[in-house]
C-alpha cells in the first residue's frame, strides 16, 4: 500500500537533522551535501546541531575508559581447560570453511549417486557377461555357457570320440570360441566325460590322484557335476610324453577367465547334463536381485556420509 | 646464514620499527604459545589487556560484565589461537573482544542490567587528568558522568560503532569488517547514534559548551 509522504514539520526536522548528521561526518557528497551545507549554514536549528555534534564528538573521544580490576592472565588450569581436546578439534575440523570437509563430502555423495544409478541400470552386475550368484560364485550368461559347455566338451572330445589314446594336445582347443554345446558328443564318452575324475591307463592317462581315481565311473553327468577341490595337478591329463594336458573341465580354470569352467563344474545343476545348454544356464533372476543389495546398500551408505558431513559442516559453521 | 638460536620477542622488536617490531614480537610469542608456551601467551595478554579493556568497557555498560567479557575473549583467543594468520594480532584479537562485547550486550538485553552502576554511586568519580581546578575537576567529571549514561541508554550496535569510530579511531570498512556489517550500516549506526546522544542530551548541552 503507497504511504503518502510525510510533510510534517517533526518529519522534515528529522529528514534536516539526518542530513545534517551525515553532512558533519562527512558522509554527503553532491547534490545532497550542497543542501546539507546549506542547511547549516542558513537553519539556526541546523547550525546548532552541527555544533553539538562536534562538542559530543570530542567528550566522547575524551571520555576516560573504567581502569582495568582484573588481571586477565590465564592459569594453569584455565589453559589445560581450554587445550582443544581431540573431539573439540575433529568439531574444528568439520567447522572449518577451507577444511576438505565439503569436498569430501560431495565426493562420497556422489560416488554414492553414481553407485545407485549404476546398480538400478538393468546391465550391472551380469546383464552382459556374468553375474554374482548367490554363493559368490559367477554365474554363466547363456552366451557365455554355450562356450563353456563347449570347452567342456571339447576338451573331453579327443579322447571321447577316437577312444584311443591322443597326444596331448595344448590347451587351446578348450579355451576356443565353441559356441555349440555338443551334448550328444559328450554323452558317448562314459567314463571319460569328466577329465577331472576319470583316466584311463587304455587312453595313457595316469590317476592324478587315488582319491580321482576312486570316484565311480560317472554317467555322462559327470560333466556337470561338481568337481571336488582338486589338489594341486589334479585332473591333468597327461599325454604319452608326460605333457601336462590342460583341461578346463578338469583344473577348474580355463584361460578365459576360468568364469565359464567354473560355472560348468560347480554352478551348474546336476540334471543340466541331461543338455548342456541348460547345465550353463544362469540362476533365474532372484540371485541377482539379491546379489544388488551389497552394492546398493554401499552406495546408501556412501550417499548418507557424504550428505551427513555436508550437514554437520554446514550446521557447525552456523554455530560458529 | 640464519641464525639458529631461538630469538626473543624483544630480540626482534629491537631490530625493527616500532609497528613492525610489534607484529613481529606478536607472531614470535603467538608461534610459542601454540608450541604450548603459556607464558607467551600470558605476555600477549599483558601487552593487550589494558586496550581490550578500555574498549569493552565503553561497550558494555556494567564493569563486571565487560570484565566477563574480556576475560571471556582471552579464552577464546587462546582457543582459537592457531586459527590466527596474522598479519596483526592486535587487530585479530579486538575483533575477539568486540565480539565478545557484542554477544554479551545481546545476552544483556534477555537479562537487563543496571547500567553503569557507579553512576548510583553518589561517590564515584571518573579518573582524574592533569587538570587540578576543583571547579573544572567537577565540570569534567559531571560532563563525563552525564555522556557514560546517554552512551548507555543508546543501542548497543550503535555505542559499539561510535566507540569504535570516535574513540578508538578504526574508519568505517575497519568497522564494518570488525563487526561484520556493511559499510552503510556502520554509518547509519554511527549517524544516528551520534544523533540519539544529542537528543538524550539536548538539555545538558550547556556542560559541554561551558
Amino acid at each position: 500500500m503507497h504511504r503518502a509522504p510525510d510533510h510534517s514539520p517533526a518529519a522534515a526536522a528529522a529528514e534536516h537533522a539526518a542530513l545534517i548528521v551525515a553532512f558533519d561526518a562527512g558522509d554527503l557528497a553532491g547534490r545532497e551535501g550542497d543542501v546539507a551545507a546549506t542547511l547549516a549554514s542558513t537553519c539556526p536549528g541546523c547550525a546548532s546541531l552541527v555544533a553539538d555534534l562536534a562538542l559530543l564528538r570530542a567528550a566522547t573521544a575524551a571520555l576516560p575508559a573504567r581502569p582495568r580490576t582484573r588481571d586477565y592472565r590465564l592459569t594453569d588450569a584455565d589453559a589445560a581447560r581450554l587445550r582443544p581436546s581431540a573431539w573439540r578439534r575433529l568439531l574444528r575440523w568439520l567447522a572449518a570453511p577451507r577444511s576438505p570437509v565439503r569436498p569430501l563430502a560431495g565426493g562420497l555423495a556422489a560416488l554414492g549417486i553414481a553407485g545407485l544409478l549404476l546398480t538400478a541400470t538393468p546391465g550391472f552386475l551380469g546383464g552382459s557377461a556374468t553375474s554374482l550368484t548367490t554363493t559368490g560364485a559367477p554365474a554363466v550368461a547363456p552366451g557365455a555357457a554355450e562356450g563353456a559347455a563347449g570347452a567342456v566338451a571339447e576338451s573331453a572330445l579327443p579322447g571321447a570320440v577316437s577312444g584311443n589314446a591322443v597326444p596331448a594336445p595344448s590347451a587351446a582347443p578348450s579355451t576356443g570360441p565353441v559356441t555349440q554345446v555338443r551334448p550328444n558328443v559328450v554323452a558317448p564318452v562314459g567314463p571319460l566325460a569328466s577329465g577331472a575324475a576319470v583316466t584311463s591307463p587304455a587312453l595313457g592317462v595316469t590317476p592324478a590322484t587315488p582319491g580321482v581315481a576312486a570316484v565311480p565311473p560317472p554317467s555322462p553327468l559327470a560333466v556337470a557335476l561338481p568337481a571336488p577341490t582338486p589338489p594341486s595337478g589334479a585332473g591333468t591329463l597327461t599325454g604319452p610324453a608326460g605333457t601336462p594336458m590342460a583341461s578346463a573341465a578338469s583344473s577348474g580354470f580355463s584361460a578365459n577367465g576360468g568364469a565359464a569352467s567354473d560355472s560348468t563344474t560347480k554352478a551348474a545343476p546336476p540334471e543340466a547334463a541331461q543338455g548342456g545348454r541348460a547345465a550353463a544356464l544362469p540362476a533365474p533372476a532372484q540371485p541377482a536381485q539379491q546379489d544388488r543389495t551389497v552394492p546398493i546398500l554401499l552406495s546408501l551408505a556412501l550417499l548418507a556420509a557424504g550428505l551427513g558431513l555436508f550437514v554437520v559442516n554446514r550446521a557447525l559453521r552456523g554455530r560458529a | 646464514m640464519d641464525d639458529p638460536r631461538p630469538r626473543s620477542p624483544e630480540d626482534v622488536s629491537r631490530a625493527a620499527g616500532p609497528d613492525d617490531a610489534t607484529a613481529r614480537r606478536d607472531q614470535v610469542l603467538v608461534e610459542r604459545a601454540l608450541d604450548g608456551d603459556l607464558g607467551a601467551f600470558n605476555q600477549l595478554v599483558e601487552a593487550y589487556q589494558d586496550l581490550c579493556h578500555a574498549l569493552v568497557a565503553r561497550m558494555v555498560p556494567d564493569p563486571d560484565q565487560a570484565s566477563d567479557a574480556v576475560q571471556e575473549a582471552f579464552f577464546s583467543a587462546y582457543r582459537n589461537l592457531r586459527s590466527y594468520h596474522g598479519p596483526s594480532f592486535r587487530g585479530w584479537l579486538t575483533r575477539i573482544a568486540i565480539n565478545a562485547a557484542m554477544d554479551l550486550q545481546r545476552a544483556r538485553k534477555r537479562r537487563p542490567v543496571t547500567p553503569y552502576p557507579e553512576l548510583e554511586d553518589e561517590g564515584w568519580q571518573p579518573p582524574s587528568g592533569p587538570d587540578t581546578d576543583p571547579e573544572a575537576i567537577a565540570a569534567t567529571g559531571e560532563r563525563q558522568r552525564v555522556l557514560v549514561a546517554a552512551m548507555g541508554a543508546i543501542a548497543a550496535d550503535q555505542r559499539a560503532a561510535i566507540v569504535l569510530y570516535d574513540v578508538e579511531g578504526y574508519d568505517y570498512s575497519e568497522i564494518a569488517e570488525m563487526t561484520g556489517v556493511s559499510l552503510g550500516t556502520v554509518k547509519s549506526r554511527i549517524h544516528r547514534g551520534r544523533l540519539a546522544l544529542r537528543d538524550l542530551l539536548a538539555d545538558r548541552m550547556e556542560l559541554f559548551r561551558s
